[in-house]
């Protein structure tokens, strides 16, 4: 667990990289609403090159742009069935395959689905393994300013965002240590059957908690010490900057996808 | 100039006093111990001091501004600032100097006034080049450095350091006294809650706390060469300075807190 | 009758570019009524040496031996660890509980009395301190109290990990008496950055430097000979540089002291001699 990194962020210096979080953050959502809108496979295969030449400008190996397709391929290999398998021969042109039926229609009807989430997964692993947590949570505290006029605590939010973020390898290497002792003392988590090893967890998770809470209390004397005052205006030493790339990639990839929604 | 008046503070209503009618004054430029067993009260003096507990009685006043004043509170924190025992728990940010620049934007200062502010003080607590590590990657030494460095970054005059070196190894320790030392030069004020002897003895002024109450300020050596006082105040005497006692029973003339070269002298002379 | 360390080899991360050999061929043994301190700089291999003492992190070469026979799985009733910041690991309802985790878990006829008996053995008064909430200690209390857990596994050797660290002046000494009591039946290993407390009941000093043992003696070896230590990267304590530095002198110390009257009369022996 020593070596987990925060989210799936991989770093480095590659346009996609540069672009602001709010960008990135923006081209998903136009992203979402062209994949839900179109209704052809050629509109996908459009999409499709321009992930793809979004991947080639980010320099993330393929591999792990594609490690978040592996991890729905169960959802994808259901989707496919659900359509493309039925228990009777209601349909035109559909094959016996034991005592189920094969149904091509179907079939290219889940594939039509199964497509749109392998891109949507491959868009939005590119947004989370190309953007810092923390530039993430930056640009949606940016995006989310408005709301503060109507009284909902923005920058508040951010900053739990932020301090969760930064405690999770903290947290993470303490259970681990939690862990190690309490197995010193002949603790044993892989044993029995679901309910006796949760029940395994609780000199760990207890400890955990109770750590957790001394360290919230230490780390708010250290914030007010620092001046934090809940709810009230900061600046940042990085303040987010819309620079002109940003604003021809935004217009760019909004007009496509649009393009895409409205005439596909 | 911190000046403590008649202080008293309560954590419960219904329990004694954490802090009792404790006066102290502490020049500009002072070096301070702040000595007391666990429970004495030293911490909630140094919670005090940087206004982040306000006296039920009496008033802390920091180069003037009384604590208790809601409109100074901003100047008063950052006039003083605060280094924990526990280096983890006082990192707020996601790399080494977005942790230094915390202070700054929660003072609503233009990023440039950050940035420079933050080169700064990384710069005079010997981070630079790490600028951009996550704080889970730093020694423990480099963790209390980044906090003196984000007390640094608010133009801190003062430090109130709560044993700051108690989780730390010896180089990791070394480097943040020879910090603190460095703060020092520069004329700031530092008061250090310790109950190490090696510690109190860099500090020329000794502070002692004890149930709440001062009982002792003064030369730090002249503590030190205070076995009673020492054991009551939870201080392990350092070993140079019980062999020093013992010599000098036996007529060897020898400071009382000694370094190596100095007792070998007395004997060898 | 001891537990033995024999060519121990311990790397992290194997195969991968965080790759670190922690232990590099460590041999030494912790006898039965004897206290070994081990020293050495952090990064040193000093928390991976007792780790692999206690058969939790598996030497890739090498091997652990308890009085002549392999280490049983788990290990824990024969070698107890005690981690640094042991406190932190308190979980139950009361003292009580907590310190009968262990035992029950591993078994033990009894576990209750075990607990009583290792409460005793750490200075808390099982009256007192049993039917507490743990979260209810003092620092020096709560660490005393996690020892007792360890206790209650009635383990023949103790491996201590930074045991004082953060304790005051009183909390340290309480847990130097468990220390000297405990010595009596069982073998004991203790890892620190602050051997000096330690000294007078150490029966032997062991330095490492980078994953090796650059020095294992008594500490009256060890001041006759500090080169070795020194070059470890570690700093004599006081007294022990003291005494080092009159033997330097010229001066001729009967025997090597490590309480401070005891070091007083030394070197007002040796005075008058030279």
């Amino acid at each position: 667990m020593r070596g987990l990194s925060i989210g799936q962020y991989i770093p480095a210096d590659s346009f996609v990289h540069r672009l602001d979080p709010r960008t990135k953050l923006g081209g998903v959502a136009f992203l979402t609403l062209a994949l839900f809108s179109v209704r052809r496979f050629e509109a996908f295969a459009l999409i499709g090159a321009m992930i793809a030449a979004s991947v080639a400008a980010s320099s993330l190996p393929v591999r792990s742009v594609l490690r978040g397709v592996k991890a729905v391929s169960l959802v994808l290999a259901i989707t496919l069935a659900a359509h493309a398998l039925r228990w009777g021969a209601a349909t035109e042109g559909a094959m016996a395959l034991g005592p189920l039926w094969f149904d091509p229609a179907g079939f290219v009807r889940g594939a039509f689905f199964a497509v749109r989430i392998v891109l949507l997964v491959v868009g939005t692993s590119l947004l989370t393994l190309a953007t810092s947590p923390v530039a993430l949570a930056d640009g949606l505290e940016r995006l989310m300013r408005p709301l503060a006029t109507l009284g909902v605590p923005v920058g508040d939010v951010a900053m739990m965002l932020t301090i969760a973020l930064r405690f999770i390898p903290t947290t993470a290497y303490e259970a681990e240590q939690v862990m190690v002792a309490q197995a010193a003392r002949g603790a044993r988590f892989d044993e029995g059957g679901p309910i006796r090893r949760a029940r395994a967890l609780v000199p760990v998770l207890v400890p955990l908690f109770v750590n957790l809470f001394r360290r919230a209390d230490e780390l708010a004397v250290a914030m007010e010490a620092r001046c934090y005052v809940s709810g009230r205006r900061r600046t940042r030493m990085h303040e987010l900057r819309m620079h002109l790339s940003d604003w021809v990639v935004l217009v760019v990839w909004a007009g496509a996808c649009l393009a895409l929604a409205l005439a596909m | 100039m911190i000046l403590f008046e008649e202080v008293t503070f309560w954590y419960r209503h219904d329990g004694a006093p954490a802090v009792d009618g404790f006066s102290l004054r502490i020049g500009d430029g002072e070096r301070v111990a702040l000595v007391g067993p666990n429970g004495s009260g030293k911490s909630t003096v140094a919670l005090l001091a940087d206004g982040l507990l306000l006296p039920a009685r009496g008033r802390v006043l920091v180069d003037g501004l009384d604590t208790r004043d809601a409109s100074a509170r901003d100047r008063v924190r950052s006039a003083v600032g605060l280094v924990l025992q526990n280096p983890e728990n006082q990192i707020v940010g996601a790399t080494v100097e977005e942790d230094v620049a915390f202070g700054p934007e929660n003072l609503a200062l233009p990023p440039d006034e950050i940035r420079r502010r933050v080169n700064e003080a990384i710069d005079a607590v010997g981070l630079s080049g790490l600028e951009r590590r996550e704080p889970h990657t730093l020694s423990e030494g480099q963790k209390q450095r980044l906090a003196i460095a984000g007390a640094l970054a608010m133009r801190a005059r003062h430090l109130v350091l709560d044993e700051p070196t108690a989780m730390l190894d010896p180089a990791g320790r070394e480097s943040v006294l020879d910090a603190v030392a460095r703060f020092r030069a520069e004329g700031g004020t530092v008061i250090h809650v310790t109950h190490d002897a090696s510690e109190i003895a860099l500090c020329e002024r000794a502070v002692c706390i004890r149930d709440g109450r001062l009982v002792f300020d003064g030369a730090s050596a002249d503590l030190l060469a205070d076995a009673a006082l020492m054991d009551a105040l939870g201080i392990e005497p350092s070993p140079l300075a019980a062999v020093a006692k013992a010599l000098s029973e036996a007529g060897v003339s020898v400071p009382p807190v000694p370094d190596v070269e100095e007792v070998v002298r007395a004997l060898w002379r | 009758m001891a537990l033995t360390a024999r060519d121990l080899v311990v790397t992290y991360n194997r195969g991968t570019v965080a790759e670190q050999r922690a232990l590099d061929g460590v041999t030494l043994q912790v006898e039965r009524g004897s206290v070994l301190v081990v020293v050495g700089v952090t990064g040193s291999g000093k928390s991976t040496l007792l780790k692999a003492l206690a058969g939790i992190v598996p030497p890739e070469a090498g091997d652990v031996a308890i009085d002549g026979s392999p280490l049983p799985r788990p290990a824990a009733s024969a070698v107890g660890m005690v981690f640094q910041n042991p406190e932190r690991q308190l979980f139950g309802e009361t003292v009580l509980a907590d310190v009968a985790f262990g035992p029950r878990m591993l078994g033990a006829p009894d576990p209750q009395s075990r607990a009583m008996s290792a409460l005793e053995r750490v200075g808390l008064d099982p009256e007192e301190f049993g039917a507490r909430s743990p979260f209810s200690l003092s620092g020096g209390e709560a660490r005393r109290a996690a020892i007792a857990g360890i206790l209650a596994l009635e383990p023949a050797y103790l491996l201590l990990d930074e045991p004082t660290v953060g304790l005051d002046s009183s909390g340290r000494r309480a847990v130097l008496d468990v220390v000297e009591r405990e010595k009596r039946d069982r073998g004991i290993a203790i890892v620190t950055h602050h051997p000096d407390p330690f000294l007078p009941l150490a029966d032997r000093i062991c330095a490492l430097k980078e994953g090796r043992v650059a020095f294992i003696g008594t500490v009256e070896g060890l001041v006759r000979d500090p080169g070795p230590y020194l070059a470890a990267g570690l700093r004599l304590p006081e007294l022990l540089e003291l005494q080092a530095a009159a033997i330097g002198r010229g001066a001729r110390l009967e025997r090597v002291g490590t309480e401070p009257s005891e070091v007083a009369r030394a070197l007002l022996a040796a005075r008058g001699t030279s």
